[in-house]
């Protein structure tokens, strides 16, 4: 959660896990090894309409662009920098725009019966753009810098987990780990894995992938620019020529060059841009079905807040509808009081929308003896929609007979003056990658960001029963649980996910929203430009 | 009157040493920990610590300062936080964008605005005259990055004549990078033309209430040799001081207009890096644009001596 | 008889004031100048004299205008000429003769090129013919050097060689008429003198016929034909030279001319006061001063010295004039004093102790001691300052007043002075000279120093004016027992009011002695001629007093 920079990135879902022996394994892998292929080579749906054309360059305009723009994929730092090492670097799996978790250098990977020992097995025949064949030797390159805490990677909080890796052979990886987590192959897709060469340390000398365009040109807070990788493992493919990322700060500036027609992609714009970019007609708003989510958390140690009868009166105190539309402009996907977007595969279905209930809100108030109790709701410009998203659900809840007083802070020291320390304050999370991981940064005993100051036994037993449990379906049970529990019990108002919103010239073709990253999380080997 | 250069010239020292102290100690409170802002949210303690120690956060504020300045004067600018670059390289390139913008404004700018100056003295409170003070309060008073934008809406979305955002300079093409760089400059044009206009209308006007003029006129001087003869070689100083002024905030006011145009000058890498907290980079920056400030402020005053009307020698 | 070279005919003209709008300054004035005639407009100041003298070139100043009337310059209205036909007649026909040369002259032009532009610009000669005539003329006004006075600029020559470059000028074109404004108003005695014998002669060799606007009976009287005496924008009394001088029908006239100050005889002068010799307030101990190069553009050597080993003494309530003529180091001398000029060597001692040469370094108490009163009030005043802002903040300063105390000082000093307490609001621009330098002593005294210098700080005013101002200094004098440095070229009012004289001439104390000895019969040879220079007011003066210099 919060501030402005540095946000992990999350996966959909798992592809299959198969507690395996390693001739099983390789079995297993094989097959949807061949499904995946399939699937990236056949586009899907509308695309098929008009056939791909070869050539041509994209201009995309970044929001980010400093000196400390980065293109080591270890120490990268924006979601520019995200966006920039996708084009370059590759990852042992991936996620798609659909939220699937999908092979990349690793054609399959298995585990142990405990989940605590991954092996993946490399795609044959990838070279790294200087020419030199992918081994396992580069992997375990990549992942022991990552490792090391002089790296400073931001990516290594998510695989301190990992006890050892090493090569088994050239064309296999093995991942001991500290304990077991079913998760873990997911997390080989996260953006700081890029995979580099063996013995790259210098960068931005050693920008060398494995990916569909080389680095030709890279001026730090100017410009990077790249060009089509003819060796690329995957034939035909990518189908434009030429990259240019130039970064342009202000948002004004921004949607001007989009709709100027001097850039084809612009990242990052603010939900009031949705109607103006596709009131162009030379362009459209590229809205993503997950993203970022803004919480309204309750300390749950602290009075009023101890009592969860009025922490069920506020959650039902608004229309989130409303919400979405007065403090988004309707740009968003509603949120149930649990972290798991819907954009997530294991998002709770079976879980209704908590509706505004004035009735309730009136009656549960009275039955804890607030019913005049005045809310201070915490807020400052650092948060999503600004103070200005507090102020519209105040103003709601007031409506519906809860009475709630929005107060105002400077953003600067927002985050170490008033948050986690106010008992009602509003709060901005980056994405994960995952649902469990999204539950356990926030909701279980001992969090970091526990900002609602709350916890249950059962859900913090039902995530670790999670993080061992290989089965899908089964994971998938204990998971939905913990949301229901959250849901009804927890101590955070969830009413909104926050798009990724990017705008993009009609002429840029397949380029699909990403539920984890703006502009396609850079996944562009299968666009293509109409002339 | 070397006497008195030099004074401005301790004046400016002393002026550039206020100001190292101003900056670092502004970059000092700026909120939020450095080193927090560097490794953003998923900083650990332990990288917070190490990070800290690398940049010497926990020497004392002072001994820091000290250390920066000695560092200034010597031309080593330090690393940036951030990228680690050294800044000294980061910041040449950018100057000279920043420059290049800005004498292309200055080339433009300082010409039209004497002339317009002169023909509004020529003129007072005629029609050219009233006609360019409204125009000109109207566009003193809009701030340049909403000038930047209308122009950008007018000749770069409306009629596409010229690119709304200039990332990489075409140096190659003296030519293309006139017309690349022309709304930036016109932005850069609108901040400064005004207020060079009125206040050369206003030296001149000065000296045309002077008993000289009236003079000239009685011995049936036509009006332009009135103006240009006798009037304007006596409004030089105050002109060429009015100049050096707008230069100087021209360089050091450009940062709004780099950033609406994402022009990577000096000033956008200034804002890049306050966002990051770069310190070195910010201080660097910072200290630089005041260093132009300054030294246009010194060239102001120093043409304010040199071109002092003869007849005001004390007497 | 011949016909009028100039008819003005009921010439009404209007000028702005904030206050009353458009009110007439000039009335129903009708005159006019036959060829070789020199016609005197004489008056108070504001009395309408330059405007009038003006439209003789078809032009009023900004802020006027023209209510009614006609000028005719044989027997054609300039009025109703064209701006291109008034641009050709202007300077050809006839020409103007600025007040103050030194304002009137273009320092960034010189002189020869300032003179030779009308010929070239009025399409008379070529410009190497122009130039031959530029030093003809120069020439012909008694100018030193003519080709090498040609190439300097204005601000290098003395004030009567600019005044004379500025007659030349006027003359350049041939005109048949010259607007001549006070043209030796702002010289001292003994130059005032040369000039106007130098303008008397050039308008009969150029046979020129001229308008001379001035205050000073004496002075008109000596070049004269007719005198056109105005009040308030009316003729009052019009007649010959030797009519108006010796039987003024206007009681108007008869004030100007009992305002004109004769040099007393030694039996006429005030009586001695006695003044007593303490301790001296101000002593200045061989003081030597020069000027550094202004400019890095100035030509020419550098500098002499302009104070050479000055020493004097001023004691509590003694009024010591200094005199001497312009160039002679009075104004340097007192700037020394005040601190704005550094003395390079000697030293200023306030009551007995050595202060610093520098303003900036000394001590409140000492820079409240002695305050300046300057020639100009318009330039010591700041135009956008109230009276009450001016007077209050030597108040606010040396006394730490409070706002409301100021305030009321402010109106007793203004009272003081003789200015109406509502006057405190007012800006100098709202004010008439008198009043402002009226304004400037009341400042001077807010400070309550033991001395004020004042510097020239009548010459800028009319008789009348000047005459009220003077007893005005009386009156302080007597009242506060200040000490006043009193510099001066006017020897009657020096006359008038001081105890002891100091004549300085090329930056030395030439003699240092009571009044009544100055003016007695022991006295320096350049004091007698000092005397000898201030203007009588009979006809042939100028004559005879020159024939007396040129025999000494």
């Amino acid at each position: 959660m919060k501030k402005d920079t540095i946000k992990s990135l999350g996966f959909g879902q798992f592809a299959g896990q198969q507690s395996i022996d390693r001739r099983t394994l390789l079995k297993v892998s094989a097959s949807i090894a061949a499904g995946a292929t399939a699937g990236l080579l056949l586009p899907s749906g509308h695309a098929l309409a008009e056939e791909p054309k070869r050539g041509g360059k994209i201009r995309v305009a970044t929001n980010d662009a400093s000196p400390a723009d980065q293109l080591d994929p270890a120490r990268l730092n924006t979601f520019t920098d995200g966006l920039r090492t996708y084009f370059v670097y590759e990852k042992l799996t991936e996620i798609d725009a659909n939220g699937k978790h999908v092979p990349q250098l690793a054609t399959s990977w298995g585990s142990d019966k405990s989940a605590s020992t991954w092996t993946f097995e490399l795609r044959p025949g990838v070279t790294f753009h200087n020419g030199k064949k992918l081994t396992a030797a580069d992997v375990v390159h990549t992942y022991k810098r990552i490792l090391d805490k002089a790296t400073a990677s931001l990516g290594r909080s998510y695989i301190t987990d990992v006890k050892a890796v090493r090569a088994d052979g050239d064309s296999h990886v093995v991942f001991e780990l500290e304990a077991p987590n079913a998760e873990f192959p997911i997390r080989t897709a996260l953006r700081w894995m890029g995979i580099v060469f063996e013995g790259a340390a210098d960068f931005p000398k050693d920008t060398i992938g494995t990916g569909p365009w080389k680095l030709q040109d890279f001026q730090p807070g100017i410009v990077a620019s790249y060009k089509r990788n003819e060796n690329y493992w995957r034939s035909g493919l990518p189908y434009i020529d030429e990259i240019e990322s130039i970064g342009i700060g202000d948002e004004a500036a921004r949607l001007n060059a989009l709709i100027s027609g001097e850039v084809d992609v612009i990242q990052a714009v603010n939900s009031k841009a949705v109607a103006r970019i596709n009131g162009t007609g030379t362009a459209k708003a590229l809205v993503a079905s997950g993203g970022p989510m803004a919480t309204f958390s309750m300390r749950a140690d602290t009075a009023p807040f101890t009592n969860n009868d009025i922490r069920t009166a506020l959650k039902h105190a608004f229309d989130r509808k409303r919400f979405l539309d007065l403090a988004f402009d309707g740009v968003g996907v509603i949120g149930m009081d649990h972290p798991v977007p819907p954009s997530d595969p294991f998002f709770n279905k079976d879980l209704p929308m908590p509706k505004a209930d004035p009735d309730m809100v009136k009656s549960l108030l009275a039955k804890a003896g607030a019913a005049n109790t005045e809310f201070e709701l915490h807020t400052s410009d650092a948060n999503y929609g600004g103070s200005n998203a507090a102020v519209v659900l105040g103003e709601l809840m007031k409506s519906n007979g809860a009475k709630v007083r929005v107060t105002r802070h400077p953003a600067d020291s927002y985050w170490t003056a008033v948050y986690m320390q106010a008992a009602w304050s509003a709060s901005s999370w980056t994405v994960r990658p995952t649902a469990l991981a999204w539950i356990e940064a926030g909701w279980i005993k001992g969090a970091a960001y526990n900002e609602g100051f709350w916890s249950d036994p059962r859900v913090d037993q039902l995530v670790r029963q999670a993080k061992q449990e290989l089965d899908e379906t089964k994971r998938r049970k204990m998971v939905y649980d913990a949301q229901e529990i959250i849901a009804k019990d927890g101590s955070s108002i969830i009413p909104i996910f926050v798009p990724w919103i990017d705008g993009v010239n009609n002429r840029v073709q397949n380029l699909k929203a990403h539920p984890l990253l703006f502009c396609g999380a850079g996944q562009w080997a299968e666009v293509w430009l109409n002339a | 009157m070397l006497n008195l250069i030099t004074r401005r010239l301790f004046f400016a020292l002393l002026a550039l040493f206020a100001t190292s102290v101003i900056v670092f100690a502004a970059t000092e409170v700026l909120p939020g920990d450095v080193a927090q802002a560097i490794l953003g949210q998923e900083a650990t303690p332990e990288l917070l610590k190490s990070l800290r120690q690398e940049l010497g956060l926990n020497r004392s504020p002072v001994e820091r300062y000290f250390s920066w300045l000695g560092g200034f004067v010597t031309g080593d600018l330090g690393h940036s936080l951030a990228s680690k670059a050294d800044v000294l390289q980061t910041i040449k390139p950018r100057l000279a964008n920043t420059l290049a913008l800005a004498a292309y404004a200055a080339i433009v700018a300082v010409p039209l605005s004497v002339l317009l100056g002169i023909i509004c003295a020529a003129y007072p409170n005629r029609l050219i005259d009233r006609i360019f003070s409204v125009v000109s309060v109207f566009i003193v008073s809009i701030p340049e990055f909403v000038v930047g934008l209308l122009l950008v809406s007018v000749f770069a979305v409306q009629l596409r004549w010229f690119p709304a955002v200039v990332v990489r300079l075409n140096w190659s093409e003296p030519l293309s990078l006139l017309v690349q760089l022309m709304l930036p400059m016109l932005t850069l044009l609108c901040t400064i033309v005004a207020h060079t206009v009125r206040m050369t209308r206003a030296a001149l006007l000065d000296v045309l209430s002077m008993p000289y003029i009236e003079m000239a006129l009685l011995k049936g001087m036509s009006r332009w040799r009135i103006i240009l003869r006798h009037g304007l070689p006596n409004a030089i100083g105050p002109i060429a001081s009015v100049v050096a002024l707008n230069l100087g905030y021209l360089v050091s006011g450009v940062a709004l207009v780099e950033v609406v145009f994402a022009y990577p000058g000096l000033g956008r890498l200034m804002v890049d890096s306050i966002s990051y907290r770069d310190l070195p980079l910010i201080q660097a920056t910072a200290m630089i644009m005041c260093l132009m400030f300054i030294i246009f402020n010194l060239i102001a005053d120093i043409l304010a001596v040199l071109f002092k009307p003869r007849g005001a020698s004390v007497r | 008889m011949t016909k009028p070279l100039l008819e003005v005919r009921r010439l009404t003209i209007e000028a702005f004031q904030p206050e009353t709008g458009w009110r007439k300054v000039v009335h129903d004035v009708s005159f006019d100048v036959f060829p070789g005639e020199v016609v005197a407009l004489i008056g108070e100041s504001g009395g309408g004299k330059t405007t009038i003298g003006l439209t003789a070139l078809g032009y009023v100043r900004p802020g006027m205008r023209l209510a009614g009337g006609k000028v005719l310059f044989n027997g054609e209205n300039i009025l109703s000429f064209s701006q291109e036909r008034l641009r050709l007649f202007r300077g050809a026909s006839v020409a103007y003769v600025a007040q103050s040369a030194s304002a009137a002259l273009n320092p960034s032009i010189t002189i020869g090129n300032q003179i030779s532009e009308g010929i070239v610009q009025h399409g008379l000669m070529s410009a190497a013919d122009a130039k031959r005539r530029t030093l003809e003329l120069l020439k012909a006004l008694s100018l030193p050097d003519p080709p090498h006075l040609a190439m300097r600029y204005p601000q290098e020559t003395s004030g009567g060689q600019q005044q004379r470059v500025m007659t030349a000028m006027s003359l350049s074109c041939g005109p048949r008429l010259l607007v001549l404004d006070e043209p030796t108003t702002a010289l001292d005695v003994t130059t005032q003198m040369q000039v106007l014998k130098t303008i008397k002669d050039a308008l009969k060799e150029f046979d020129a016929s001229a308008i001379y606007v001035s205050h000073d009976l004496a002075v008109v009287s000596q070049i004269a034909t007719r005198i056109l005496v105005l009040r308030n924008g009316r003729i009052v009394e019009a007649g010959d030279t030797f009519d108006v001088l010796e039987r003024p029908s206007h009681e108007y006239t008869r004030a100007l001319r009992a305002a004109v100050r004769k040099l007393p005889h030694v039996e006429d002068l005030p009586q001695q006061r006695t003044v007593a010799r303490s301790e001296p307030s101000v002593s200045v101990k061989n003081v030597r001063a020069t000027y550094d190069n202004p400019s890095i553009f100035r030509r020419g050597p550098a500098p002499a010295d302009v104070l050479h080993g000055v020493s004097l003494d001023v004691y509590p309530g003694e009024v010591l004039a200094v005199v001497g003529e312009s160039g002679s180091g009075k104004s340097t001398l007192a700037r020394v004093i005040a601190g704005l000029h550094s003395a390079r060597e000697g030293k200023v001692l306030f009551r007995g102790q050595a202060v610093s040469s520098r303003a900036s370094r000394r001590s409140k108490e000492c820079l409240k001691s002695v305050q300046i009163v300057f020639q100009s009030p318009e330039q010591a005043l700041n135009p956008r300052a109230t009276v009450a802002q001016a007077i209050g903040r030597p108040l606010a300063f040396y006394f730490g007043m409070s706002r409301s105390d100021r305030r009321r000082r402010v109106e007793e000093l203004l009272e003081m002075v003789g200015i109406p307490p509502e006057y405190a609001d007012k800006y100098p621009k709202e004010m008439s000279g008198g009043e402002r330098q009226r304004v400037a002593i009341a400042r001077a005294l807010a400070a309550e120093p033991s001395v004020i210098i004042c510097d020239e700080f009548l010459s800028a005013l009319d008789t009348i004016v000047a005459a009220q101002i003077v007893d005005l200094m009386k009156s302080l004098r007597d009242r506060l027992g200040t000490a006043y440095i009193f510099i001066s070229h006017d020897l009657a009012t020096v006359a008038d009011i001081a105890d002891r004289v100091a004549v300085m001439q090329h930056g030395r104390v030439v003699e240092l002695a009571a009044i009544g000895e100055v003016f007695g019969a022991r006295r320096h040879q350049y004091t007698a001629e000092l005397i000898r220079s201030v203007p009588e007011m009979r006809l042939g003066w100028l004559e005879s007093a020159l024939s007396g210099v040129a025999g000494t």
